[in-house]
């Protein structure tokens, strides 16, 4: 996919375990490890906006294009 | 709760039509091995054979099984000749029972199929890549049952009579239950994209 999910580089930085970050966020820990993993089709805006709130960060800095190599 | 009555409703129905068409399949399996014992007993029954069927299309019902009692061996109504079992030869009544009982077993496997489907909306996962396959397995047993229905022989000690049929209505069974089992499969692909959706 073209959208690659850099959110294990924003828990580096904020020092947060992935289970903390799904007990702030209000998700399961195996629906984050889809987001993480970038297994996950879609993203909900409610579901960013709880991310970057608990991260403290911008969607930008989670989310990342990179054009598809054919 | 509606919905369910319905559904319950439907899986009786489908009980009793799976009960019926084993009880059909067992009573003529019985009659053959019968039959191969004691053809005497069958020299009063007599078939129908309808010729007026062509190769092109036909809705005509095609055998009726009923009890002779003329002496006239064969009965000419229009198109219809009435052909008693004993003056069948073997491999014709052979065909005549394979086909019959063919047609009770996919009758029965679509039936299978139907429940199958019916208990997964029941239980709230309708579009499932089961149900998918499911659909695509009604349709190959409907193309089955247009097969199986669209040639007839009947041979007798002087002749024989042979006849294609064109069914249209499994073929139109097979094509709405292919389109259905599409229909599914995009809906399994939906459920899917959004049971990943985060």
């Amino acid at each position: 996919m073209a959208i690659i999910v850099n959110m294990d580089v924003m828990l580096a930085r904020r020092k947060m375990s992935l289970s903390e970050l799904a007990e702030k966020v209000g998700l399961t820990l195996s629906n984050l490890s889809i987001l993480k993993t970038g297994k996950a089709k879609a993203i909900r805006f409610s579901t960013l906006e709880a991310i970057c709130k608990a991260l403290d960060c911008q969607p930008g800095d989670i989310l990342e294009y990179q054009p598809a190599q054919s | 709760m509606k919905k369910n009555k319905l559904l319950s409703a439907a899986l009786s129905v489908c009980n009793i039509f799976k009960l019926l068409f084993i009880i059909f399949i067992a009573a003529s399996t019985v009659l053959l091995v019968h039959w191969h014992f004691s053809p005497d007993t069958y020299k009063d029954i007599s078939i129908t054979l309808d010729k007026t069927s062509n190769a092109v299309y036909t809705m005509a019902d095609d055998y009726a099984v009923e009890n002779s009692s003329d002496t006239d061996k064969r009965i000419h109504a229009k198109n219809r000749e009435a052909i008693r079992i004993t003056d069948l030869n073997h491999q014709s009544l052979y065909v005549f029972y394979l086909q019959s009982v063919g047609l009770l077993v996919f009758w029965l496997l679509i039936i299978q199929e139907i429940k199958s489907i019916i208990k997964s909306v029941k239980g709230l996962e309708t579009f499932r890549s089961s149900n998918s396959k499911a659909f695509r397995k009604i349709g190959k047993y409907c193309l089955g049952i247009a097969l199986l229905s669209a040639f007839k022989w009947i041979g007798l000690e002087g002749h024989s009579f042979f006849g294609l049929y064109f069914q249209f209505m499994p073929l139109a069974f097979a094509m709405a239950a292919f389109i259905l089992a599409e229909v599914f499969e995009e809906g399994n692909k939906l459920y899917e994209a959004e049971q990943l959706t985060i």
